[in-house]
């Protein structure tokens, strides 16, 4: 990545461990200096790792049951990212309310102006 | 302007941002998915990219003779999970069991969705097929094979879901009074999907719809027709007990030390070697446990026959050592006794299928 920009992503599950490596790989990883926690269809944890662009990536379900755990090389996972189709519906979201805070505020003048 | 959601153009990606769902949560679910369909990292963009503007498929569900334990599967998940999300945003078109029209009512719209999305919907089956009196299972006077042939002569693909769809199940054990089938015994001109179980494990139907909504494929298989990504790998393989197996620890009654410690359940019937599915993995009740966990050897519900295996309780084979010293060798040869157990366990199992006559653990000796 440090050549090239090219970001892998290494899925946990997919590697045979016996009971206990994966706890000591996340042992040997963690942890850095950031930590965030996503809400999104259940509860995410993404720590990047002692190891500065190697992140660990853990996604659970509503009922904190692991649904998939990844190490990601990246500079920041993509998860983390604010999505475009997010934030064009937000901005649709933000209009609508300043629209309605515009409209209610317009009545307020007008019927102070009324009086 | 909001899309009707109940038009059949609708895509996947506007059904799930109807319900709210952040472009964040879905490529969270995407990730997921590639993990569970075993599919590289590397994939996620794709099946994001292929879920999104997928089409609403139709889907035409079949009940034939069954306990209804399969639906039950489905849409009795503990919370309301992307998965299930998924499941809601087919058209479902057809379920006499879920629909609330009946009768001629239901029948048209069986024949509409077929008529409207020729060559393109999904048949989905649950129960086996009464090949001696037709009028052991009907639906509108429409006898089960007759509905079947009619239904899967322009389907895309045909899924089946449950043992008894799959293999026969319970109706086919013996005696077998209603001379009932699975589906591949009677459609041999369509790609069939065998989800056995019984019942199957939610994830993996909808891990089959999302294989087919991704890439309009349906997956690869194993020799029975189920998903390799689900069926690939025997219970026993993925056991968590498999160690005290390796090392001949043993439970020899469900009140034991050996069964207080969390020994092994072979000696007491357990089916893992024989079984494939993905119980020891993705487990029930939203992840909680599966049979084993909860102490009780597996029955091996997803493989044919397993009603006549034998008995749940009689261990499949007897090693011609004693247990202890097989496990040494187990030891030393990693999996392969485990793999020769159950594939001697297999053999006799097949057999006795075939003969439909009860195995006995004398037989199993022999």
């Amino acid at each position: 990545m440090l050549e090239t920009g090219e970001t892998r992503m290494i899925d946990l599950r997919s590697i045979p461990l016996a009971p206990g490596e994966e706890q000591t790989i996340i042992d040997t990883l963690c942890c850095g200096e950031v930590h965030a926690t996503l809400n999104a269809l259940g509860p995410s944890e993404i720590h990047e790792t002692r190891f500065t662009g190697v992140w660990l990536v853990t996604h659970y379900n509503e009922e904190n049951s692991v649904i998939g755990r990844f190490i990601e090389i990246t500079k920041i996972p993509d998860i983390l990212q604010s999505q475009q189709e997010d934030m064009a519906i937000a901005l649709q979201q933000l209009e609508s309310e300043l629209d309605e805070w515009g409209e209610s505020d317009k009545t307020e003048t007008q019927a102070e102006t009324n009086t | 302007m909001t899309k009707d959601l109940s038009r059949k153009d609708t895509t996947l990606g506007d059904a799930l941002r109807s319900k709210g769902i952040s472009r964040r949560s879905f490529l969270k679910f995407c990730a997921a998915t590639a993990s569970m369909m075993a599919l590289p990292p590397s994939m996620i963009p794709t099946i994001a990219n292929a879920l999104e503007k997928a089409r609403r498929p139709s889907v035409i569900w079949l009940s034939f003779q069954e306990c209804t334990g399969c639906t039950e599967s489905l849409t009795r998940a503990h919370t309301a999970t992307v998965e299930s999300l998924i499941f809601d945003s087919i058209s479902l078109d057809y379920h006499h069991t879920l629909q609330a029209a009946a009768g001629h009512a239901a029948e048209a719209a069986r024949e509409a969705a077929m008529e409207e999305n020729k060559d393109k919907y999904l048949v989905v089956v649950d129960g086996s097929i009464p090949m001696d009196n037709p009028g052991y299972s009907t639906i509108a006077g429409i006898s089960n094979y007759d509905m079947l042939v009619d239904t899967a002569k322009h389907a895309a693909a045909i899924v089946t879901v449950g043992t008894c769809a799959a293999f026969g199940g319970i109706p086919h054990a013996k005696p077998n009074p209603t001379g009932a089938v699975a589906v591949s015994d009677i459609i041999k001109d369509k790609p069939i999907i065998n989800v056995s179980g019984c019942p199957p494990i939610p994830v993996v139907i909808t891990g089959v719809l999302t294989h087919f909504l991704t890439f309009g494929t349906i997956p690869d298989l194993d020799n029975l027709g189920r998903p390799k990504t689900f069926f690939g790998q025997s219970i026993h393989d993925r056991c968590y007990r498999r160690p005290f197996y390796d090392k001949g620890l043993f439970a020899e009654s469900f009140d034991d030390e050996g069964a207080r410690e969390g020994w092994c359940l072979y000696k007491l019937g357990c089916k893992g070697p024989t079984t494939y599915n993905a119980c020891a993995t993705t487990k029930w009740n939203g992840g909680v446990s599966f049979p084993i966990e909860s102490g009780h050897p597996c029955i091996g519900c997803s493989e044919p026959n397993f009603w006549d295996g034998g008995g749940f309780y009689k261990a499949i084979s007897i090693p011609t050592e004693n247990l202890t010293q097989t496990a040494i060798y187990s030891a030393a040869a990693g999996a392969a006794v485990g793999v020769a157990a159950g594939t001697l366990g297999r053999i006799k199992k097949s057999a006795a299928g075939k003969a439909h006559d009860k195995v006995t653990i004398d037989d199993l000796e022999k």
